[in-house]
Order: C-alpha cells, then structure tokens, then sequence
C-alpha cells in the first residue's frame, strides 16, 4: 500500500514540475477566469453585486468556466509524444494515474481560485474575508466533486476531435448538482448565516464526491485501453 | 431475431387499441379532480412517462455495466437504444410538467429540486447523445458511452427521491406507495402505466434491432469498399 502512494506522490510530483517548468495550464486558468471577473464587471457596471443571490453564482461560474480548460489540459499533455502509453506501460495500477491526475487538478484549481477570490471581492466589491474558513472548505468540497468527475471525462476529450469543446459538453451536465449546492452554501457563507443550516447541501456534495471519486477509481482503467 | 421481432409486432398490435383505451380512461372514465381540475389528467401520462424513463435509464445501468464486463456490442447497442427511448419519456415529462405547472402553479417553469434535477438528467444524456453521433466511427466509443451512461444512472434515485429530500413545489411521489388515490383514477393510472410501458418495451427492442442491422450494414459496406479496392 505504501508502494501505491510512493507511485500517487511521484506522479503527481512529476504533473507539478512539468506545471511548474512550463506554467501553461495555471497561466492560461488564472488569466481567463481574471477576464472573466472584468466581464462581470462590466456587465455589472458599477452596480452593487448581492452576496446572497449574485455573487455565489458568478463566483462559481468563474470557477467552472476557468477550471475546465485545467481539466482538459492536464490529460492532453499525456496525449502529446506518446506520454500516455509509456505511463500505461508502467508497472503501476491504473488507479494510481487516476488519483495523481485527480490531486493535480485540485491543486491546480485551487491557484486559480485562490488568485479569482481577491480580485473577485474587490472588483465586484463582496466581502469575503469574514467567511474565509467557510468558503475555502466549500470551494473545496466543489472543487474535489468537479476535478473527480473531469478528470474521468478529461480522457474522452483530450483523446478526441473537438478537444476542449467537448469536456464542458460532457461535464457540465453531471456536475449540475455540486454546483447547485456549492453556489447555495457560498451564499450562506457571504451573508453571514450559519454553515449547520445548509446541511442538506452539504449531504449533496459529500455524496456526489464520493459517488464520483469511486467511479473514477473504478472506471478509470476502462477508459485508457488503448 | 425474427421470433423477437414478431413478438414485437404482436405487441404492436395490441398497444393500438390499448393506447386508445389508456386515453378514454384517463380523459373519460377517470373522475375530475375536485381542486385542479381537468388539468389534473395530465398526471396519467406524466408520471408513467417519468417511471418509464426511469426504467429505461435502469436498463442502461445494466446494459453499460454488461457491456463493460462482456465487451459485446449487443450490449452497448442495448445501452444506446435505452438511452434513446429514456432520452424520449424524459423529453415528455419535460413537455408535460409545465402544461399542468401553468395551470397549477401559474408559472411554466420554476427551478425547484423535481424539475431541476429532471433537466439535468435530459441533460446528461443529451451530451450523451451528442457523444454518440460525434464519435460514431470510433472504436473507443463503447466504452467512453458505458462510462457516460453509469454515471448519469447513477443520477436517478437522486431524481426519484429528490421530491422528499427537498423542500419542493412539485407534489411528492405517491405512486410507489398505496393509499390516497380515489380507486377510479388508480384503475385509469394503472392503465395508462402499463400502456406506457409496454410502448416503452416496444420501442425500445425494436431500436436494439435496428442497432444490429445498422451494424451489419457498416460491416457490409466495408465489405464492399474492400472489393472496390482490389
């Protein structure tokens, strides 16, 4: 087991130094979801933004919408020079690929919300730093439910024609539900209210994370034949 | 094949007059419901239509998951034709929902867990779907598909049960359970259930056929091409 982790950690050390190396994926993230908060602004012009009702969800939109250009990438990379099939032909369990795939898409979505929350709040001026906790734990609990499921449906899409178009088609779908709930608790958590009243939304989330880290880990190895 | 198909057309035959018996129930013998309504009778074809897309989805469950086990194409064919046909029942329920929601609740549509999580549904498997015809001449399309299909079954309890769950406009599920229904309008639902299903039967295995003669037709046309060639 412990030989299982050793390879998780060397995989995702090594997606993290190519990350590092290039910085494409982060860049290319980050700068899109800062345009997409400049588009908010415009559209918003100087209006003030409702933290209980517009805020969560545009919020998220610039979570998703940026984060599924990471999603997609990490797994092309694979694709380019036969990357792919030398990692399927490591001695190594599938679900290994899948879990050092899926921590590296966390991490990578996690910069890019860590870089969208400061320029979110003051451009579109919500206050977010007296429920920083709150809203770090439910961009997380989202983010685990979207990188599991993208990165499953990531191997559809890098191995395909229409590439990135067909990732959001494919995911977005399936993703419905996390983002309801996520979007419903970042609204408690920028008014203020209490987590323990957004328990059902909570339940929501946890399911549909474990639902879909455990059809990754199962399904995974299915969708790499090759 | 043939047998299958005749017992098919034979079935056919009897959900003519069935389906016209499941209308007069629900439009003549079935009584007006005392708060709603005539609109009320879009409930017996409604909720069948929802079940049997629930069934449907069901079957793609386990046609996907055979298919992954077995790895014949019958059964990815089998996944196809279900998702197809609960891609359909799904479309109605939609189509439905908001003729009695308009009359009942005064609005079309509202974004309630019922009708939220029934979107998401034909959504998923819209994109479905979409990655079926996009990928048809893909040898890795069977199992992308499986994939796809489990992981959008996996969202029907969610839908099933999302009425009870949740605070909802939409009235809770009372079908499953007994009691409450004026014994009238159960014969009228009963009826336009199994006639629902049955078409659903019928649909649904004339669809897995055609897969397989489409199938055969590709085989034969890579046949033909080969020839040409030579």
């Amino acid at each position: 087991m412990t030989g299982y982790f050793r390879t998780v950690a060397a995989l995702v050390g090594k997606d993290l130094l190519l990350e590092w190396r290039g910085r494409e994926t982060l860049t290319s993230m980050a700068l899109f979801s800062v345009l997409l908060v400049v588009v908010f602004g415009f559209a918003f012009q100087a209006q003030a933004i409702d933290p209980g009702s517009q805020a969560p969800g545009l919020l998220w939109i610039a979570f998703t919408f940026s984060g599924v250009l990471g999603l997609h990438r990490t797994m092309a990379v694979e694709r380019e020079n036969g990357c792919l099939k030398a990692l399927l032909l490591a001695p190594i369990e599938r679900s290994a690929i899948f879990l050092a795939k899926f921590i590296v898409n966390v991490i990578l979505l996690a910069v890019m919300e860590i870089v969208t929350v400061p320029l979110f709040s003051i451009l579109l001026r919500v206050s977010v730093l007296p429920c920083l906790p709150e809203l770090a734990l439910i961009a997380f609990a989202g983010t685990v439910g979207f990188a599991s499921v993208g990165t499953l449906l990531s191997t559809i899409s890098s191995g395909s024609r229409l590439r990135e178009v067909l990732l959001p088609i494919l995911l977005y779908p399936l993703w419905v539900p996390i983002v309801v709930a996520s979007v419903e608790l970042t609204g408690y958590a920028l008014t203020g209210r209490p987590m323990w009243e957004g328990t059902d939304w909570w339940t929501l989330i946890v399911v549909y994370d474990v639902v879909f880290l455990a059809a990754g880990t199962l399904l995974f190895d299915v969708m790499l034949e090759e | 094949m043939k047998r299958l198909l005749a017992l098919i057309q034979g079935l056919d035959l009897l959900l003519i007059p069935g389906v016209i018996f499941a209308l007069y129930m629900a439009f003549q013998y079935a009584p007006r419901e005392s708060t709603m309504g005539d609109v009320q009778r879009i409930f017996y074809f409604h909720v069948p239509f929802a079940l049997g897309s629930f069934m449907a989805f069901g079957v793609v469950m386990v046609a996907s998951v055979g298919y992954l086990m077995k790895r014949e194409l019958s059964w990815d064919r089998a996944a196809h034709a279900a998702v197809e046909v609960g891609f359909l029942y799904t479309t109605l329920v939609l189509l439905t929902g908001p003729v009695w929601a308009k009359a009942a609740w005064g609005v079309w549509w509202t974004w309630d867990a019922r009708l939220t999580s029934t979107l998401m549904l034909w959504l998923i498997f819209a994109s479905y779907l979409f990655l079926r015809t996009y990928m048809a001449d893909d040898p890795r399309l069977p199992r992308f598909a499986s994939v796809l299909g489990i992981l959008g079954a996996l969202n029907v309890p969610v839908v099933y049960y999302s009425a009870l769950w949740f605070n909802v406009h939409h009235p809770k599920p009372t079908v499953l359970r007994s009691g409450g229904l004026d014994p009238n309008m159960a014969v009228s639902f009963r009826v336009s259930m199994l006639v629902i299903t049955l078409l659903m039967v019928s649909l649904f295995v004339k669809r897995w056929l055609l897969g397989r003669l489409e199938a055969e037709r590709m085989l034969l046309e890579a046949r033909i091409e080969d020839q040409e060639d030579r």
